[in-house]
């Protein structure tokens, strides 16, 4: 009953007259707000006054500790050459960038310069995705006689285009780190590895066991790079598992079936590596338990600054009976332009001279400061300061070994989890190589022509 | 309308004559309309604008960037021929049937054990049981995988230990299915046990004095009284348990067994949605999941008023 009597205070008439004065209010306050901001100064003569509004271009990078440190050097320098731009730098979280980037493209509300990993947009068509810079940029020609042509081919590029200009890649698998203190403890002389049998070899050499005969120390350990690994082996046996033309997976073949027991035979027979001894390859390279990995140049810095283990990289050796030297490099980071800044030529040129000075020589050198990965840049390691740079000359030798033979399947597949999966039951020994390999043939498949049916539609 | 007394003599109930909707609406008091209001606005924006456009989605053709394409009822004929939905379907059919039949037998059995319990031990078995219900599903989920490893997992040790053969578990596409699905049975179990239980607890005391007079056994009370009245709880859960289980994603996402072995509609969807960005399709889908769900509710309701009514 008091709610009731307390409701009869206002009557219907009235709470619809509030309501309309409220809205009312409301829509006027709304349709007022624009007026109400100070009108811009006329010119005296009364001609349109010249612009002088700034451009503010908004960057969404990555936040890494390294990344920041370039931004930081590259803002001030962008800076000089363009005053009349408002960098607005957006640190965000490796997932978040991830999750965002595409759904915030088609909302149109994307950074107008946007870092991006090449395997983020393999299942797209990347003209829709980001804007076509090759003109821009100084052409497509003058592009790869800079840089390796190999980086711009990560993802199909309709028409050789240019969509992204790349920057820095980790290269899983095409490289192999090593704690230069064990290298030294048996005299391994690691940087003339002429095959990839020397390298399980050396692992062979530098595993550890205890009297149980369990690894307790991994000479080599493939767990974290096995897949791209498994990929460049296949190509360099001779055999392929994707084609491009037809879109068809096919992991399941002579090839595919010796590069997977290649990769077995180092936790069963050659037994340089096991999984007990450590869940995260990453953290056990820290504790010392890991004499040689795959997990990518980029953690070699990473573990000699901060884990304080002397860590040095070379790429990962041929096969003695390869029929042809090519390594998978993964992906590759790199940036990527809004396609809204098509319709304003001066935002556009300025986000193509900030990706141009993130890429470029000096930028670049900044980061191989405190970055031991690689950069797709020739330039950058022609440069003489390469040498005086912390990480320049392993990057360089790297860099230079790995580029020219470089390969990407150009596939359309965007989560590889589930068959990477597959391919570590198998060596787990839980299910065979063979159902492994149809099993990641099957989910690549079926992802493949969703893909392609989607982009042909 | 019409209902039936105990001596099966009719009563009549006059129906109130119902007011029109503007004049309900005129009569209303206006803060009972500005609650209602707050609640129509908060489920329009959670509910209806995403369902309406799941429904406009999936007869769309569309990657999250280019503009959308309508394509008519094309990602439903897909679906139809699509085996890997069916693969799916199946999976989830199974699942389900299994986890749902497996969970209210058990959690049946056990809220009889304990309703045989009183005081302290009822309260430390019945928080016992529920424990894996409070426990948030990721971490019972990488707990199980690690007891599911097939090399050094700790059933494994178990099975060993007393002299039976290791088995592969997760690592199976004839065990993977089953392996989730004892998890699930496991994680909800105590949520089945602390219902049924509440339902026994009601059944008056009187009914099975009168059982044992007549000589009812233990099973007997448990097949003529017990079961018959604690059915409306009994289809309240399954009810439930259809709704959460063909809904279920995360354990398929986490804890996945080979090839397409545990592979759900909610994942496929899933799968089709954000991993290949065919958002039309991947609608379309959910939508057939909805309609499915709608079915199979509506089906046991009925079946649930009919037995009631009965």
């Amino acid at each position: 009953m008091l709610s009731r009597n307390h409701s009869q205070h206002v009557s219907r008439r009235q709470f619809l007259k509030l309501s309309a004065v409220g809205a009312g209010a409301s829509l006027l306050a709304a349709c007022a707000a624009p007026g109400a901001a100070p009108e811009a100064p006329a010119a005296a003569d009364g001609s349109a006054a010249p612009s002088t509004a700034a451009i503010d271009l908004v960057v969404w990078y990555q936040d890494w500790d390294g990344a920041n440190r370039i931004m930081n050097w590259v803002t001030p320098e962008f800076a000089k050459e363009h005053p009349d731009v408002n960098v607005d730098l957006q640190a965000i979280g490796f997932a978040d960038l991830l999750a965002k980037m595409l759904p915030s493209i088609a909302a149109g509300n994307e950074g107008d310069v946007m870092m991006m990993y090449t395997d983020w947009v393999v299942a797209t068509d990347i003209s829709q995705v980001f804007l076509d810079i090759t003109d821009p940029a100084g052409g497509a020609a003058a592009l790869e006689e800079k840089m390796w042509p190999a980086a711009f081919q990560a993802v199909e590029a309709p028409g050789g285009k240019v969509y992204y200009l790349p920057w820095l890649a980790g290269i899983r698998g095409a490289a192999l780190s090593v704690n230069t203190d064990h290298m030294a403890e048996q005299s391994i002389d690691y940087l003339n590895f002429k095959t990839y049998e020397e390298v399980i070899e050396a692992g062979r050499s530098l595993t550890q066991l205890n009297d149980a005969g369990k690894v307790t120390r991994s000479g080599y350990s493939p767990r974290s790079s096995q897949y791209p690994l498994l990929w460049s082996l296949i190509w360099q046996m001779g055999g392929n598992f994707f084609d491009k033309e037809t879109g068809k997976w096919s992991h399941s073949s002579a090839e595919g079936e010796a590069a997977a027991q290649l990769l077995y035979d180092l936790y069963w027979t050659d037994k340089t590596c096991d999984f007990e001894l450590f869940t995260s390859e990453f953290e056990a390279v820290s504790q010392q338990l890991v004499s040689m990995w795959g997990d990518g140049a980029w953690t070699a810095s990473v573990q000699t600054d901060v884990a304080e283990v002397p860590v040095d990289n070379i790429v990962t050796p041929p096969l003695a009976n390869a029929t042809e030297y090519v390594l998978y490099p993964q992906h590759i980071g790199g940036w990527g332009l809004s396609k809204r800044l098509v319709d304003d030529t001066a935002k556009l040129d300025a986000g193509v001279d900030f990706a141009l000075l993130i890429v470029g020589p000096d930028a670049s050198l900044q980061a191989l400061e405190f970055y031991s990965g690689v950069v797709p840049s020739k330039e950058v390691y022609a440069d003489p300061r390469i040498e005086d740079v912390k990480y320049g000359a392993v990057s360089k030798r790297v860099a230079e070994s790995m580029w020219p033979v470089a390969r990407f399947p150009q596939d359309h597949v965007a989560q590889h989890a589930p068959a990477s999966d597959e391919l570590d039951r198998a060596m787990r020994n839980e299910i065979t190589i063979q159902e492994a390999l149809a099993n990641m043939d099957a989910y690549l498949q079926e992802q493949e022509d969703q893909a392609r049916e989607r982009l042909a539609s | 309308m019409t209902q039936t007394t105990m001596a099966g003599s009719p009563i009549q109930i006059k129906a109130a004559p119902r007011a029109g909707l503007l004049k309900r609406f005129r009569r209303a008091s206006p803060f009972a309309l500005i609650y209602a209001a707050a609640i129509m606005i908060f489920y329009t924006v959670i509910f209806i604008i995403p369902f309406g456009t799941g429904i406009w989605l999936s007869f769309q053709n569309w990657d999250f960037l280019t503009t959308p394409k309508f394509v008519g009822v094309r990602n439903f004929t897909k679906a139809l021929s699509d085996d890997y939905f069916w693969m799916a379907l199946q999976k989830t059919v199974l699942f389900s049937v299994v986890e749902i039949g497996a969970g209210v037998v058990l959690a049946l059995l056990l809220a009889l054990a304990l309703s045989y319990m009183r005081g302290k031990w009822q309260h430390f078995y019945l928080s016992l049981y529920y424990l894996p219900v409070i426990t948030p599903l990721v971490v019972s989920i990488y707990l199980w995988r690690w007891l599911y490893r097939p090399t050094g997992g700790a059933i494994n040790g178990l099975l060993s230990g007393i002299g039976l053969p290791e088995q592969p578990f997760l690592a199976s596409p004839t065990q993977a299915l089953w392996s989730i699905t004892a998890v699930i049975v496991w994680a909800h179990l105590g949520t089945g046990a602390v219902l049924f239980l509440a339902g026994m607890n009601d059944v008056p005391e009187s009914l099975y004095e009168a059982a044992r007079l007549d000589g009812a056994g233990f099973w007997q009370m448990f097949f003529k009284i017990t079961l018959p009245l604690i059915r409306p709880v009994i289809l309240y859960q399954v009810v439930v348990s259809v709704i959460g289980t063909v809904q279920m994603f995360e354990p398929f996402f986490l804890m996945p067994g080979p090839g397409f072995s545990t592979r759900t509609l909610a994942l496929y969807t899933y799968q089709l949605g954000f991993q290949a960005l065919n958002l039309g399709y991947g609608a379309a889908v959910s939508l057939i999941i909805f309609v499915l769900l709608l079915a199979a509710t509506v089906f046991q309701l009925r079946r649930w008023q009919m037995s009631w009514e009965h």
